[in-house]
């Protein structure tokens, strides 16, 4: 039980997420009754204790408090927008948010795209692993991706010998692969993972070897908000000397502040603080268009192909197992029949993205517990939850091709002395298939694009690729448009192959006799 | 034409009902072996049931059927024995039933390569053989769609055909042609008769039933109320309900 709690959990958390990201895009709109004008500020509300969601989906923890005292004091109403870390940089830039407050570490790179306030926190990169774990050698280690995390894994090989690197969207879902033993350490916050350790809600884990680094964290925005930046710092250093930071920061973290560790490190980040003067200052030469889409090709291609792969495999096995649960609704057995039914309902009624954790996060974990080692993995999963899902909607299809079928036909093959089984497969189902074909097609194309939702357990696929690519150039516009030409192109593709095979069964309906 | 008069299919206290309807009410009747026997009667009278009891493809509620004497155990017969039976009584229907996704050829050949087991070259021969047989020697890739209503007819005589059935059922297989192709029909289950195959024939032909049937069978409300030779039941009925059925269908032309 205590092992299943922390995944539901995360499914709960996941679900809130995508939910709330909707509900508050959904209810900008509606600010504009406040006659005081809002700043909004977004944080990923997977990250204990600075952002996470209370029991009523509020974001809470020491990320909302500074992120709503901060907009008071500036007399502006609050606004906290929950979104997935992967994409908030993205957000960012394209105004869905005027700020991240979201535990976001200050760094060149960053900088190169977004202004920081100074420092509203500082802490350090601590690798946390199972009890037991002595070295890296053939550890899998869960890092949060596109985080400062990573970057650093990526410059420091040397640092961990031999050790596999998983990548996951949140924390939280780093925090449920720790409990379904998929990861064996991971990469953190110092503060958080002393917070997971208090709590025992990543298992049994330790701080392993020395802090990785020290990181500060500060508030980020837009370039072309330098002013508000310079507020924001007043507002902080404001906050710091009458008391109200270091109570939201013992309310949270459960210890006192060491300011002086964060007024030292403001002196360090201070030149970084962009001068008001430059609200628009230009980038540099930026590279040609067609220059920038050749760069991101061969990473879009490489997800593109993993979305084929997906989509063909899928296509294929969900044909026969559709096949099958579609006769068995037809039973005149009633076992055979109902559970025919109940799966088709099991699974039509519930998301694609509940059944892919699902899979992942339980059925994969059982299995590879049972065995002792890892045979389904993320690849695995998203499969499993693809066919899963696809043979309910051919299933149900196929259902009504079946019934379309004229009564005589069955006359006519009992007739013969075929058998019910031997009729279904020699006589109905063909027809059946051939009519519902058209059906069929349009279940494959809606298939293609629900392969974007194999992002959400780490496989990189082609809406996965174009994100990624969002987050190393900040552009979004041409990694998506490329994605969404890709996704045209493959599409485009099977529905030619769907026609012509459709062409092909329909042969034995020629013009002739059609008159009639 | 046949020496001695052997019993190809008896039936005794023949019964079903659909729910409350009761269709079938007891029926006796027996067919001889290279026998033509034509069922006639009103619509609704359970001609087709009756057809359609004979090859199981409805089960009755009661009643016996043998077929060459041996009883035919529907209430515990094995799937197995059910098929064996069916494919000892070929049927033909009103409307054809051809499989459209199948062209003439694959239509006749595919019970006896799927059910009998035949070798498909050895199948394909025969089936072809039969083809000729009934006229559509230039139609062996034709689709159903491209077939008129006729050609469909003659592809599924060809089809029960070709599982070399010991009894012929036909239920109304002229009575969606158009009138010109009925005769062809009707010429091609003479030439059947005159070869010695028994059949069973649903009609409301009553000209063809006397010329092709050597007995008729009346059925009315679920019962067979007179039978005899055809020029003794047509020329000279016995029964109040055959008389004014007779006088009905006569005044009125065929359609």
């Amino acid at each position: 039980m205590q092992r299943i709690t922390p995944i539901l959990r995360a499914f709960s958390l996941a679900c809130l997420a995508l939910f709330m990201t909707v509900a508050v895009a959904g209810a900008q709109p509606g600010k504009a009754e406040s006659s005081k004008e809002s700043l909004s500020l977004a944080m990923s509300g997977a990250f204990q204790p600075f952002s996470t969601t209370d029991e009523k989906g509020r974001l809470v923890g020491f990320d909302a408090d500074i992120a709503r005292e901060i907009a008071i004091r500036l007399d502006l109403k609050p606004q906290l927008v929950q979104t997935d870390w992967a994409g908030i940089q993205a957000g960012l830039q394209s105004g869905k948010y005027d700020l991240i407050c979201g535990s976001m570490a200050i760094t060149d790179e960053r900088l190169k795209t977004m202004h920081f306030t100074l420092p509203y926190y500082v802490s350090g990169a601590q690798v946390f692993a199972k009890k037991g774990v002595i070295d890296f050698a053939g550890i899998r280690i869960g890092i949060l991706e596109d985080s400062t995390y990573s970057k650093y894994i990526n410059e420091h090989p040397e640092k961990f010998p031999d050790a596999i690197v998983v990548n996951y969207g949140s924390e939280a879902e780093i925090v449920a692969a720790m409990n379904t033993d998929k990861i064996d350490a991971f990469i953190s916050d110092r503060i958080v993972g002393g917070f997971y350790i208090a709590k025992g809600s990543a298992g049994d884990i330790f701080p392993f070897g020395p802090l990785l680094y020290e990181e500060a964290c500060g508030i980020a925005a837009r370039q072309d908000s330098a002013k508000l930046v310079h507020r924001i710092n007043d507002v902080l250093f404001q906050m710091i000397r009458d008391g109200a930071y270091a109570k939201i920061y013992a309310k949270w973290v459960g210890a006192d502040p060491d300011l002086e560790v964060l007024l030292t490190s403001w002196g360090r980040y201070a030149k970084k603080i962009p001068p008001i003067k430059s609200e628009s200052a230009a980038t540099g030469a930026k590279p040609q268009f067609a220059e920038q889409a050749s760069a991101m090709l061969p990473l879009l291609a490489k997800g593109a192909i993993l979305t084929v792969e997906l989509t063909l495999i899928t296509a294929i096995l969900a044909l026969l197992t559709g096949s099958l649960i579609g006769v068995g609704t037809t039973s005149r057995r009633w076992w055979i029949k109902g559970a025919a039914k109940t799966y088709i309902w099991v699974v039509r009624g519930t998301p694609l993205l509940v059944q892919l954790f699902m899979s992942y996060f339980v059925l994969a974990t059982v299995i590879n517990r049972a065995a002792g080692v890892e045979i389904i993995g993320a690849f695995g999963a998203a499969l499993i939850a693809l066919i899963v899902n696809t043979t309910a909607y051919n299933a149900e299809t196929l259902r009504g091709g079946i019934n379309a079928v004229d009564t005589g036909q069955w006359d006519a093959a009992a007739s013969l002395g075929m058998t019910r089984l031997r009729i279904m497969r020699r006589v109905i189902l063909p027809q059946a298939f051939r009519d519902s074909l058209p059906s069929l097609g349009n279940n494959l194309v809606v298939l293609t694009k629900d392969t974007s939702l194999v992002g959400a357990i780490t496989l990189i696929e082609l809406t996965y690729s174009a994100r990624n690519i969002v987050f190393q150039t900040g552009q979004a516009f041409l990694p998506f448009l490329l994605a969404a030409g890709f996704y045209l192109l493959i599409i485009s593709v099977i529905t030619v192959s769907m026609k012509a095979w459709e062409r092909y069964l329909q042969r034995s309906r020629q013009a002739v006799g059609r008159s009639i | 034409m046949s020496g001695q008069k052997k019993i190809e299919i008896r039936v005794q206290g023949l019964k079903k009902q659909f729910g409350d309807l009761a269709v079938l009410k007891g029926v006796d009747f027996s067919v001889n072996e290279h026998e033509v026997v034509a069922l006639i009667g009103p619509s609704g009278s359970g001609k087709s049931t009756l057809l359609r009891c004979l090859n199981l493809l409805e089960f009755p509620d009661a009643g016996k059927i043998f077929v060459k004497d041996a009883p035919v155990e529907y209430q515990t017969m094995t799937p197995t024995q059910l098929t064996q039976h069916r494919t000892r009584m070929g049927m033909v229907f009103q409307h054809f039933h051809l499989f459209p996704h199948r062209n003439a050829l694959q239509n006749v050949i595919e019970g006896p390569v799927h059910v009998r087991g035949l070798k498909e070259s050895e199948a394909t021969e025969k089936g072809k053989a039969l083809l000729n047989q009934v006229g559509l020697q230039d139609k062996y890739e034709a689709w159903p769609s491209q077939l008129s209503g006729g050609q469909k007819q003659r592809v599924a005589i060809a089809r029960a055909l070709a599982m070399n059935p010991e009894v012929l059922l036909l239920d109304e297989i002229t009575s969606a042609l158009d009138v010109e192709m009925i005769s062809g029909i009707n010429d091609l289950l003479t030439d059947l008769a005159m070869k010695g195959m028994t059949m069973v024939i649903v009609t409301h032909d009553l000209g063809f039933a006397r010329r092709a049937a050597g007995k008729i069978c009346f059925l009315d409300d679920g019962e067979i109320i007179e039978s005899g030779a055809p020029e003794d039941l047509l020329d000279h009925p016995k029964e109040k309900r055959v008389k004014e059925f007779l006088r009905a269908v006569q005044s009125t032309p065929l359609a």
